[in-house]
């Protein structure tokens, strides 16, 4: 009896496969699980920081980024902040360089930022940078609003903020770009290299603020804030070459410099 | 020599035919020059797979010449059916490459295109030693022609060494500097992946080799039209013969009909985002692609042409510059809508006056008894003449659409990069309705309703379901009663209520009746508009967070006896609650998702299909 096998052109191909190396990158899952999943309700920082744990061998830097990218087009895309800030908090990098060309711009990068590492942005992102940072956040792009908030690090920033900076943060607040307002609302110090362009006349009150006036005086200070910007842009593409400029402990670092320097000019003193 | 590879080529043409499963391509050729690396290329347009003479010429002085031939023409098919296989992928996959490497974007995103179609070909065991071979030889090319020195990073030799990496083939032998290079290109991963994962790997792919693909490959900027931009993609490459060991097709000869489909395919499988993405990268490289949805009415959001410009309300924005996009987006579903019986003026003959009998009149319209005797006689003679008129009727037809949608500030905004799934809904909907014959209507809703009564001019439809209100979710049911009592169907003028009206309203209510309807108890009298509203088919889209539910319900009880009411709820707890309550003739679906409430738009359509089984055997309503 004759039988007769009719194959679907063209759309199945009879194969035989070949046995061969599996190499995947276990992040991708992640990211979508983490993104399908999301819920404005629910906190995506912890559960993002309970799938990356995981993830065995730990990913790098460079492939988060490229999930990212995969996934631009998400719906939640917005939100994937929190998951990355979870992936750089448990990542063995300390210097991440976030250079990420974006559509849709993302919000909480660098939440709850380590205090051993250092977030460096070249590009445009969403609010709540650095929220709750205790790490050094450093801004050299352009970011929308609510930056720094809640901060006990230090926060830099060297570009743009459309928004408010630094409410309740604790620790240093440095500015030396264009900002719309630094909050008054904060126990740190505020050094405003530039003011911010509604200059808030509470900021006088403010015991440990230094303005754009009286920066001037102290041109060692700027020096040093331009020197770094130097070295950050240096280090853009290569962030092993910033290693050296932070050391161990990036926050204690900047934090002494700055203190040395406004030790000599009397300012510090004047603020204890 | 070219007789003798043509009949290579054909012998092995058949063989790869059947290898591959009977694609679909035309009968490959071999030719003497092709634009750019003059290598070899699968040209979409055609279906065809087109070699030129010089490439397998240089190649087999390295190889024998059927080995190169057989490499060549696997690599190529394999295009067509294993990777990128689908033109959307194609499309997409290049605008991201582009969007991130400028005018490098071109040789990574064919190399990365190579090295997943290769390496797929290896593993199914669909090319062998050949294809490994051509990489060999296409360095060795490179090398002789002082295109790449001896102790340079070409790309083949990496490629090369991946292959073997993944094939787990004893290790290519690579220099320290190469070296570098392989360990970060090793960890990529290249096969099974969705296209999405594929961008990512893409992406990594494209900044590990990104330094290895020199300036120069480049032409220089030449003056008048032709001239290479910096932030054009580049289609133009120099055709240095050095077979740049990539086989670089481009978008230009591909039909504006193939285009379009394939930017529909964009938006339906990766969303507006992508779509956005691909149509602005289009553009760029083919000026003359001209998309089928483009409406220049719709073009300038300020300067809107629509018939709704002019009236719009300060807290209702029009987006009509949206319509275009979600009317693609809309296309690529279908819906099947069962008719119901309701009744409906059908048109119907009957005797009208007399007239004089003419030759040709039939002859059974005659009056006889008015002829006086004289019957077939013109002039004397006198017929009946036939009027057309209407009678109501009771008739299996299509309803009307009638779509309620929520834009309050909880509903997402119609242009936001994900898309607003209601609209789109909205949008399958009235296509399906509109296309059967029916008319589209609806309200667009807040705390105010913006209402446009059932016609057949769907562009106000689509103009009204792009609106958006935002604020709060407050249900004013007697002014849409109103609206259904007072408009006539078929006139597409967009009407708005006010807050002010549901106030005034209940000023002169008198005291009792004022707290009888605010505390909702209030019955709808639906009778004055029922004749209407048995025509409709009423649909609200929502999240379910209305501020005055229980009226709604009472509006939705009365509207479901008279016709069939379809809910879809986009919030997870709403719909539980929502579907637990026993309304007639009331369908509540969840909508969480674009993808459900799309899916449910079609699932729709399988219910309806329960139902007409049910109406067919004679004992539903109607």
């Amino acid at each position: 009896m004759l039988s007769y096998e009719f194959r679907p052109v063209g759309l199945k191909v009879k194969t035989e496969r070949r046995e061969c190396v599996k190499v995947e990158n276990k992040l991708y899952k992640v990211f979508e699980k983490w993104l399908d999943e999301f819920s404005e309700l629910y906190d995506g920082y912890d559960e993002g920081v309970e799938m990356i744990k995981n993830i065995k061998p730990k990913p790098t830097i460079d492939e988060v980024h490229s999930a990212l990218i995969a996934y631009e087009d998400h719906p939640n895309i917005k939100h994937a902040g929190l998951l990355l800030s979870a992936v750089y908090n448990l990542v063995d990098d300390k210097i991440i360089v976030f250079d990420v060309d974006l559509d849709v711009p993302i919000d909480f990068l660098g939440y709850k930022l380590d205090k051993r590492k250092v977030l460096v942005n070249y590009s445009r992102v969403g609010d709540l940078m650095g929220w709750e940072a205790s790490g050094v956040v450093i801004n050299c792009g352009e970011v929308r609003d609510r930056v720094g908030y809640l901060a006990s690090g230090v926060v830099i920033n060297y570009k743009e903020i459309e928004g408010l900076m630094c409410w309740g943060a604790s620790g240093v607040v440095i500015n030396c770009g264009k900002v719309s307002r630094i909050s008054w609302w904060t126990s740190g110090k505020i050094i405003a290299i530039k003011n911010p362009v509604n200059f808030d006349d509470e900021l006088n009150h403010v015991k440990s603020f230094l303005r754009e006036e009286k920066c001037r005086k102290i041109p060692k200070l700027i020096e040093y804030f331009d020197e770094l910007k130097n070295k950050l842009d240096e280090g853009r593409n290569n962030p092993e070459l910033l290693l050296g400029i932070f050391g161990d402990n990036p926050v204690d670092k900047i934090r002494k410099d700055v203190d040395e320097l406004l030790r000599k000019t009397g300012y510090l003193r004047r603020w204890l | 020599m070219s007789g003798g590879d043509n009949v290579i080529l054909k012998k092995l043409w058949k063989e790869i035919f059947d290898k591959f499963n009977y694609p679909a391509l035309n009968e490959p050729e071999i030719v003497d020059f092709l634009p750019g690396p003059n290598s070899a290329v699968f040209v979409w347009e055609e279906r065809k797979v087109k070699i030129s003479k010089e490439f397998i010429d240089d190649l087999s002085k390295y190889m024998p010449r059927e080995n190169a031939i057989q490499g060549i023409m696997e690599h190529e098919v394999g295009h067509y059916v294993l990777f990128p296989r689908e033109l959307s992928d194609q499309i997409y996959l290049r605008a991201k490459a582009f969007k991130h490497f400028g005018r490098k974007s071109q040789i990574i995103y064919h190399y990365y295109m190579d090295i997943v179609n290769e390496a797929t070909l290896l593993k199914y065991g669909l090319a062998g030693s050949e294809l490994l071979k051509i990489r060999e030889s296409c360095n060795k090319m490179l090398i002789s022609k002082g295109i790449i020195k001896d102790d340079s990073v070409d790309i083949n030799r990496l490629m090369l060494a991946i292959y073997h990496f993944l094939m787990k083939l004893p290790p290519f032998q690579l220099n320290q500097k190469e070296r570098s290079y392989f360990e970060k290109l090793k960890e990529i991963p290249y096969l099974d992946l969705s296209i999405t994962e594929h961008i990512g790997s893409m992406y990594n792919f494209g900044k590990v080799i990104e330094d290895l693909i020199p300036e120069n490959k480049f032409k220089k900027q030449e003056s008048g039209d032709k001239g290479f931009s910096e932030e054009m993609p580049n289609n133009d490459l120099d055709s240095d013969n050095g077979h740049g060991s990539c086989s670089i097709d481009s978008l230009e000869d591909i039909s504006n009909n193939d285009l379009n489909r394939a930017l529909s395919d964009i938006l339906r499988k990766y969303g507006p985002h992508a779509f956005k993405i691909s149509k602005e990268y289009l553009k760029k490289v083919r000026p003359d692609f001209k998309d089928f949805f483009d409406d220049e009415r719709y073009s300038d959001k300020k300067s809107s042409n629509s018939k709704n410009a002019g009236i719009e309300r300060a807290e209702f924005q029009l987006n009509d510059e949206l319509i275009p996009l979600y009317k693609r987006w809309a296309n690529c579903y279908g819906l099947y809508i069962v008719k119901r019986p309701f009744e409906k003026d059908s048109t119907s003959l009957y005797r009208g006056g007399k007239k004089e009998y003419e030759v040709g009149d039939p002859i059974h319209r005659i009056d006889i008894f008015g002829s006086r005797g004289y019957i077939g006689v013109p002039g004397i003679s006198k017929t009946y003449s036939e009027e057309e008129g209407t009678i109501p009727s009771v008739e299996w037809s299509i309803p009307h659409l009638f779509v309620g949608i929520d834009s309050s500030g909880s509903m997402d905004h119609p242009a936001s990069p994900r898309g607003a799934p209601q609209v789109l809904a909205a949008f399958i909907l009235a296509n399906n309705y509109y296309t059967n014959g029916a008319y589209v209507g609806g309200w667009n809703f807040s705390t105010d309703i913006a209402y446009l009564a059932p016609s057949r001019d769907i562009d106000a439809f689509y103009s009204l379901m792009c609106g958006y209100w935002g604020g709060g979710t407050v249900l004013n049911v007697q002014k849409l009663k109103e609206f259904l009592a007072t408009t006539e169907f078929g006139e597409h003028k967009l009407k708005f209520s006010d807050e002010k009206d549901y106030e005034k309203m209940l000023e002169l209510l008198p005291h009792e009746k004022r707290k009888e309807f605010l505390d909702k108890s209030l019955e709808i009298d639906m009778s004055k508009i029922k004749i209407k509203v048995k025509k409709l088919d009423n649909v609200i889209i929502t999240d379910g967070y209305i501020f005055n539910p229980e009226e709604v319900i009472s509006y939705l009880q009365n509207m479901g006896e008279i016709t069939r009411n379809f809910i879809f709820l986009t919030d997870k707890e709403k719909y539980n609650e929502w579907s637990r309550m026993e309304l007639p003739n009331t369908w509540v679906y969840l909508a969480d998702e674009p993808e459900n409430l799309i899916g449910l738009a079609l699932g729709r359509g399988k219910a309806l299909v329960e139902e007409s089984k049910y109406y067919n055997r004679g004992d539903g309503y109607g």
